[in-house]
This record gives structure tokens, sequence and C-alpha cells, in this order.
């Protein structure tokens, strides 16, 4: 369901929380991309004689155990975030789509061995498995990125099949078999373009999903590794000045809450905007 | 009737999903890393040594003979031996295991009782303020980093506000109670130690308060919305046009139907529990599973860390399908149908 720009704009008029999500994304994105030209400092300039200063003119979040500005760091922070939950996603989608149609279209033998698969992956907590994963491949952003995608890949495997299994059975797509199209060609251009609502929906939720667990992943210490100004990281060193500096961990942390809020708030306005049913 | 068949039916599921856990954490401890004797011998080690631990780690036998030994020694509990402590995983994990199942009931306790409070509350005054507010506390909830909503109730109730203590079970000058269950709380009614039951409540409720969070916002969305479509339903219409109370409809007749959901959403919950113990544990020093597996992660200690995944993913398993035998016992619906 396509709508025209203007009526997008009307309905997100009508809807304060899906605006402020999206203006939060966009603030998160801008930021990111600007950053060099916001901050003030290097994230990596050390100025140990200006170490743990309290929020000031000078730095608007204080200084770290280094003296770096926690701003320059919170704000090149959300480069790392935002590129990590964007691949995570995106990547996760796309192989979740493939085996998740294959599995819904095939049926059978192909679509057993899929779910049973998926429903392994799914036997595990989340966190846990990307904590195995992440320590087997070794630490490190990269492979927190992989890890925490093969987590999240069943998720999109099982919304497609549930799509494509639906839609397998209605009346255009019986026909386009009719006239022997090729499976493969009628997925591509008769299911999949059918199943792109439910599918920008779950993805904008799971960059906030993806974003979370990155940084709790590199809060443990698999993921990213200081000096690199991620949010989660930061938060892992700043606990042990938290209870004298509050600053320190304040501040990346109101980062991820926005960041994911942003994206949660989206994500729940889009479902609306394009579902006129799932409207109040 | 309680269907035997459907439980039978479960048991034999439980089965096959160890045999897929089991067969994936082997994947991942044997088959991913480059080299597992390498991680152990550390990589200053000679060639020699490092032939030698491959010899005896079984790593230079066929990839199905090392799985059998994998799975005898994980029928027999064997869950190898610590790197960092040089002591069986097993026993490393049952002792701190208590201290993990504590702090996560308390946390289920919080996040069921208080989401079904909030999620009801919310649903009965729809669009109202109090409606408002629980959506605002939800999406708070399932945005906020745990890692971080714990440092910050720490600056919170232990710097600014000290009525919370920072760390541990019980209070350092408190003995803790005599080994029964483990779980401070239990073992401390047993013996009539109540002062070590004050102890203990008063240590767990800021960090099962911290995991509960995110958990209860998603019980309190899942109540408020299975809640929604039950009070719209024909039968409550009919209640009410009976003249019976609003009180005893919402809570008689609309609850237990809306309750069912959120039954499942409350297994599936735990797992989350169980992952968010690593970070919560870590935060306010609780000695259980989840700061015994992070203090592993900094040795990269490759045994404890599959350990725990091994022991966190079967309870996981095993309270889902206890969830699912619930579930058919609560909802005659489904009985006797195909799952």
């Amino acid at each position: 369901m396509i709508y025209s720009p203007k009526k997008v704009m009307a309905i997100l008029q009508q809807n304060t929380l899906t605006l402020i999500g999206a203006m939060l994304v966009v603030f998160i994105i801008f930021i990111g991309f600007a950053a060099p030209f916001i901050c003030p400092y290097d994230p990596n300039l050390m100025d140990i004689p200006a170490r743990l200063q309290a929020p000031s003119l000078a730095h608007f979040f204080g200084t770290d155990e280094m003296g770096r500005d926690v701003f320059t760091r919170v704000i090149y922070g959300a480069r790392i975030s935002i590129t990590v939950g964007l691949s995570i996603v995106i990547i996760a989608a796309g192989i979740g789509c493939f085996f998740g149609s294959i599995s819904g279209y095939a049926g059978g033998k192909v679509d057993r061995i899929i779910m049973a698969a998926t429903d392994m992956v799914l036997s595990f907590p989340s966190m846990v498995l990307a904590l195995a994963l992440t320590s087997a491949m070794g630490p490190g952003l990269f492979n927190t990125m992989l890890a925490v995608c093969i987590v999240r890949i069943p998720l999109y495997v099982r919304l497609m099949r549930g799509q494509v299994l639906i839609l397998k059975q209605m009346q255009y797509v019986r026909a386009a078999r009719t006239f022997g199209e090729r499976p493969g060609k009628i997925v591509l251009h008769h299911i999949i373009p059918n199943c792109l609502t439910p599918l920008l929906v779950q993805m904008t939720l799971g960059i906030g999903d993806a974003i979370l667990i990155a940084s709790s992943m590199s809060f443990i210490g698999l993921g990213a590794q200081p000096p690199t100004p991620e949010w989660g990281a930061m938060i892992a060193t700043a606990r042990v000045y938290a209870i004298d500096q509050w600053w320190y961990a304040a501040f990346p942390g109101i980062f991820i809450l926005i960041t994911v809020m942003g994206f949660n708030l989206l994500g729940d306005g889009i479902r609306d905007i394009l579902d006129p049913r799932s409207r109040d | 009737m309680f269907s035997f068949r459907f439980v039978l039916k479960n048991i034999m599921h439980l089965f096959i999903v160890f045999l897929g856990v089991s067969i994936f954490t082997f994947f991942i401890s044997h088959v991913i890393p480059g080299d597992p004797a390498r991680m152990l011998v550390g990589p200053h080690a000679s060639q020699e040594a490092l032939e030698t631990t491959r010899v005896q780690l079984g790593l230079d036998k066929p990839i199905i003979v090392q799985y059998e030994k994998y799975m005898v020694d994980l029928v027999h509990g064997d869950l190898g031996t610590s790197i960092r402590t040089q002591r069986p995983v097993a026993s490393e994990l049952a002792k701190c295991f208590p201290a993990t199942l504590e702090l996560t009931m308390v946390a289920m306790f919080f996040a069921v009782v208080f989401g079904i409070i909030l999620g009801v509350a919310a649903a009965v005054n729809r669009n109202k303020w109090i409606d408002h507010v629980s959506r605002i506390f939800s999406l708070v909830g399932v945005s906020t980093p745990l890692f971080w909503s714990g440092v910050i109730a720490l600056i919170v109730f232990y710097k600014l506000i000290p009525i919370f203590p920072a760390s541990g079970r019980i209070d350092t000058f408190l003995s803790p109670p005599p080994h029964i269950t483990g779980i401070y709380i239990i073992d401390g009614l047993i013996a009539g130690n109540f002062a070590v039951v004050i102890s203990a409540i008063h240590h767990i409720i800021l960090p099962s308060v911290c995991l509960a969070y995110v958990q209860l916002a998603i019980v309190a969305r899942q109540v408020r919305s299975s809640m929604i479509d039950v009070l719209e339903q024909d039968y409550i219409r009919t209640a009410k046009a009976c003249g019976i109370p609003r009180r005893t409809i919402i809570y008689k007749y609309a609850l237990k139907n809306a309750l069912l959901p959120t039954l499942t959403v409350t297994g599936l919950t735990i797992g989350e529990l169980l992952g968010g113990a690593i970070i919560t544990e870590t935060i306010f020093a609780w000695p259980g599973m989840g700061k015994y597996v992070m203090d592993s992660i900094s040795f990269l200690d490759f045994p404890s860390i599959m350990g725990f995944t091994l022991v966190v993913s079967f309870s996981y398993v095993l309270i889902n399908i206890g969830v699912d035998i619930l579930y058919s016992f609560l909802n005659p619906q489904i009985k006797g149908v195909e799952k």
C-alpha cells in the first residue's frame, strides 16, 4: 500500500509518537554523519590532566578517565551503533527472507529442515547464543555483528514463511503458476513485493533490538574493544567510575535509549500507517 | 481430562530439542574456533605442548568420534574443566546456580505481578492518562539497555539516596544460612533466621527490579492488548447487560482469558531474564552463573562459557515445555488438537 507523501505527512501529524520517533532517528543519523563537524575534539585525543572532569562549557558531557571528551565520543558512537544496527538487520532480513520464502514455497522436506534449524536457534535465549557464538569466533565488533545476525535470522525466516504460506494460496499467484512461471520468478515478482509491509515493520523494530544486543555484547567485553567509542563499551569502562562520576556512564546510555526508542516508535508508527487495520 | 498423550508428546519433543541444542553447542565449541587446543595452551606454548593437548582433548580424532565423546561426557554431567579455575565446570556452575535462580525468580515475580497490574489498568482505562503513562513506561522499558539501568540504579539508590546495598546477596557480617536449596530467602526461612531473610530481601530488590523492568514492560504490553481483545467480546457485553458489577467482570470473566497468551510470553521472558542475569549479576556483584560466565569471558575460558550456554539453554527449553503443558492444562480449547 503506497500513500502520497502528503497523506503520509497527514498521518504523521495525527500520530505524534511516530513523528517523535522519526525525528529521533533522523537526529541520531544526522549527528552520526556530521560528527566531525559537530565535535570540538578528536574522539581518541587523550588529555590526562583533564581526566574525569564534570560537565562544563568546555566539555558538555565531561571527560573520561583518559581525559577524552565524552560528548565527542558519544557523538562518534552514533556512527558505530547506526552502522551496526542497520547492517545486522539488513543481512539478517536478507538471509531470513531467502530461506523463509524457500521454506514456505517449497514445503515438504525442505520446509521441515529449514524450520528445524530455525527452532534450534530459537531454543537458545538470544543473549546467551550471541555470547556463545562471539566467544567461539573471538571477541570483536565484526564477530559480534555476525553473531547477532545469526541470532536474528529465524525471526525473518518465520515471518517470511508465514507470509508466503498465505500469499501462495492467492488467486493471482495460482494464476501465475498456471501460466507456467518459474517458482523463483513467482516468489521474486509476485510474493516478496506483497510481504514488504510486515517486513519493513519488523526490520525497523529490529534495528533498535540489534543495537541493544550489540551494545550489551560490547558491555560484556566481547564486542567493540576499547578505545573504540562504542556506547556499550564506554559504559563498561564507566561502570568503575559511575558512583562518583555519574556523567561518564549516564550520557552514552541516554543516547542508546533515545536511538532504540526512536526506532521502536518509528516501527510501531510504520505499522499503523501501512496497515490501517491496526490503527486504534 | 489431562491428556497423557500430550505430555508424552512434549517429552519426546524435549528430547529432540535437547539433542539439537547439544549438537549446536558441540558445533560452536568444536567446529567454529580455529583451534581449541591453541586456546587452551595459550599463544606462546610450544608445538609439542599444543600437540599433546590436542591428543588429550581428542581433537586428532574424526568429528563423529569427538561428538560421541562429547555426548557421553554430557550425559555423565561432565562439562569439561575450567581453564581459569582448573576445576570441573559442572560443579562450579552448580555452586552458583541457586543465586541465579533466586535472582531470576524474584525478577520474574516483579515482572509478572506488576506487568499484569499495569496491563489491566491500561486496558481498563484505555486512552486515559493511566494508559498513556503505562505506554511510555513500557516504551522506555523495552528501549533501555539493561547494563545502563543497573548502573543508573546504583548511582541513584546507592549513592544519592542510600537505601539499597550495592553488591552481594546478604550483609557481609551475616553468615549464609545452612545450604538446603541454596536460595537464601528460603534457606533463611527454613532455618528461622529472619535477620538473614530480611538482609537477603534487602539485597535482592535493586538487581531484580532492574532485571525485571524490560520484561515487565513486555508483559504489560501483552496483557493490555489481550485484555482489550477480551473486553470487546460478546460474553463480556452480555455480562455487562446482565448488570454484573464491573469489578467482577474484569477480574472474574475477562482477566482469566486475557492471561492465557501472557503465559506464553512469560515462558519466553525467562530466557531473556537468564541472558540479562549476565549483565545484572556483573553490575551488582551477584555471585551467580552470570557473573561466573562474565569472569570466564575475560579469560576466554571456553569450557565454562559453553557449559553456561548449555545449562541455561536446557533450563530455558525445560521451562518452556513446562509452560506449554500448563497452557494446555489451562486452556481446554487446544486439548487434543494437533500442535
